[in-house]
């Protein structure tokens, strides 16, 4: 009897939350695993928006894979998630903790370096891209030739333009920053003041302890922002928008081309819509999300700060 | 004699205090290198919008405009109706955050109220679709929307909201472990059902999270571009975003209505970033590291 009782209260316990996190689950199949499934096969087929349907095997990777255009956005889309998500966590951090005390100033600070996080990728690139200008009227060529410098076409070469690409994600530290405070914040000061009485100084307090401590937000953001960095996309549509390249290819030369670009010109942005190249552009970029990912996980299990937690 | 034994004590306590603390006043250079390399292109986009496209490519640059062209305020919002954008940007963002927030917070719920089977697996399902890039299921989706002939509308953007958003869903969890179960059990000992112990009990107590998720859902609504360019093909669609995009082009010569256009473009979410910065780094903060 109480058994019974107590199996028809699990039950409910069961239906109930499944039932809760139903909206999730359909979007989950209709909005995830069934695009997974279809995006899969459909990489494997010459699969066009209109016109026939053909398998035609590896037929989209090796085509891809041969392609020069290619070499470019792949080279792009490595460097830049590598040194943006170096760039966010070291100056998230940075920022963060320089930053942390309540004081007017800081908070001022704070707002300012928030500031670019909630300006329009796509505008800011747009934005930036007459200051890059190539041209003697960009700003930082008329900087240089303040300082007697030679000017520079910063946007128009593949290998060179990336830098831009990747100078700029200094202008997206608000995010890690805001994480970053908060994770500093959270660190029972009891700890910290501990560390003051047996004589540490604030550079070993810093290492072996705060950092330590909020370990699991560092993980976090580095994954968040590596998965942002392999997808950049609206930066480089702004560079090559606002330079007037936009329309013949990515950049001069594709020079500002990444992989999310190129799928969405294959796709979407040019003439041709070649839906199952599309797909296949986009398995590129999750093995390529995968691979940084069991990095990151290799880099976690050979740190100590795993093993003393 | 006693003076010199405590000047020296001074001298050397300051040297204790240079050598602890040196670093910290090189990175606050480089803070101050940072804040200054962000200032400078914000302050150049708004004097730029008032240029004449003559002052605004010269060598040596012109910081302020000698004859400000306020008419390029008027120019973008009324000639180039940019205002139509701005609603459309709005229109999207509100139902955004509506939809998202609302069916976020109850999925939440679930994850976080009922100890059903399979809710760890589901959960731990979910953080990994987090790291799924969208580019691999953006073929698919538009394919699929196309089928149903959701075209040159906002519903591809929309609907899927309602379905919930995976970091949003993780957000909120976490902050509603860290509320006591007594009120809910109080209200379930009442006779309450689920859903009114989440709509009555729940949704006021977690009210900061559920700013700081929609203020994430808003930006990320206001400033994506992969999306409304793959769906929203009909320019009488286009959010700002896209219409900025318009904006240079070989027809229009008058460069200073790009920065007018990012200034304006500035302004919504300045003010919505102002109402809820009180909630960013305190709603943060329990969700994280626990």
């Amino acid at each position: 009897m109480n058994t019974n009782r107590c199996k028809k209260i699990l039950q409910s316990e069961n239906l109930k939350g499944y039932l809760f996190i139903l909206p999730w689950l359909i979007g989950f199949f209709v909005f995830t695993i069934y695009p997974i499934v279809m995006s899969f096969t459909m990489s494997f087929f010459d699969w066009d928006l209109f016109g026939e349907r053909t398998f035609i095997g590896f037929g989209n990777y090796v085509e891809i894979f041969s392609n020069e255009i290619f070499h470019i956005c792949l080279s792009n889309t490595l460097l830049y998630a590598f040194f943006s998500t170096l760039i966010s966590v070291l100056f998230g951090i940075l920022t963060a903790y320089i930053l942390l005390s309540a004081s007017w100033l800081n908070l001022a600070l704070r707002t300012i370096i928030y500031l670019p996080s909630l300006v329009i990728g796509i505008a800011f690139s747009m934005m930036m891209a007459p200051i890059f200008d190539a041209s003697e009227f960009g700003l930082i060529n008329q900087f240089f030739k303040l300082f007697g410098w030679e000017t520079q076409t910063w946007l128009s070469e593949p290998g060179k333009a990336v830098w831009v690409l990747i100078f700029m994600s200094l202008w997206g530290l608000g995010g890690p920053m805001i994480i970053f405070t908060a994770a500093f914040k959270n660190i029972d000061n009891s700890v910290i003041e501990a560390a003051k009485i047996d004589g540490a100084s604030r550079f070993m307090t810093l290492v072996k302890i705060n950092l330590p401590i909020i370990f699991p937000i560092i993980v976090y953001q580095l994954f968040m922002s590596l998965i942002g960095g392999v997808q950049v996309f609206d930066l480089a549509l702004g560079l090559a928008t606002a330079s007037g390249t936009a329309t013949h290819g990515m950049g001069n030369q594709n020079a500002l081309g990444t992989l999310a670009y190129y799928l969405y010109r294959t796709g979407f942005g040019g003439a041709d819509a070649a839906m199952g190249k599309a797909s296949a552009i986009g398995w590129i970029i999750f093995f390529i999300t995968a691979v940084f990912s069991v990095f990151i996980l290799i880099f976690i299990k050979k740190s100590k700060y795993y093993t003393k937690n | 004699m006693e003076q010199t034994k405590s000047s020296s004590l001074r001298r050397e306590r300051v040297l204790s205090h240079i050598a602890d603390c040196w670093w910290l006043w090189i990175l606050k250079a480089v803070i101050v290198l940072l804040v200054l390399c962000i200032i400078v292109p914000f302050f150049w986009m708004i004097t730029s919008s008032v240029k004449t496209t003559q002052e605004y490519l010269t060598s040596p640059i012109v910081w302020f405009s000698r004859d400000p062209q306020w008419s390029n305020y008027a120019e973008v919002m009324v000639d180039l109706q940019f205002y139509r954008y701005i609603i459309n940007s709005l229109i999207l963002a509100a139902l955004s955050v509506l939809l998202s927030v609302f069916s976020s917070a109850f999925v939440a719920f679930g994850f976080s109220r009922f100890n059903f089977k399979g809710s760890s697996v589901w959960f731990g399902i979910m953080i990994a679709t987090m790291m799924l890039p969208g580019q691999v299921t953006v073929v698919p989706q538009f394919l699929l929307f196309k089928e149903i002939g959701w075209t040159k509308n906002f519903l591809p953007l929309v609907v899927p909201q309602i379905c919930g958003a995976a970091g949003n869903v993780l957000l909120i969890t976490q902050f509603m472990k860290g509320i006591p179960h007594e009120i809910d059990d109080a209200a379930k000992v009442d006779g309450a059902g689920s859903l009114t112990i989440f709509l009555r009990i729940m949704l006021p107590q977690i009210v900061p999270i559920l700013i700081v998720t929609g203020l994430f859902t808003f930006l990320g609504s206001w400033k994506d571009s992969f999306g409304p360019l793959i769906y929203l093909r009909d320019e009488s669609l286009y959010t700002v975003p896209l219409a900025l995009m318009t904006f240079i082009s070989p027809e229009n010569p008058n460069r200073g209505i790009l920065f007018t256009g990012l200034t304006i473009a500035l302004v919504p979410t300045i003010i919505v970033y102002v109402l809820g910065q009180k909630y960013l780094e305190n709603g943060i903060v329990i969700a994280d590291l626990k």
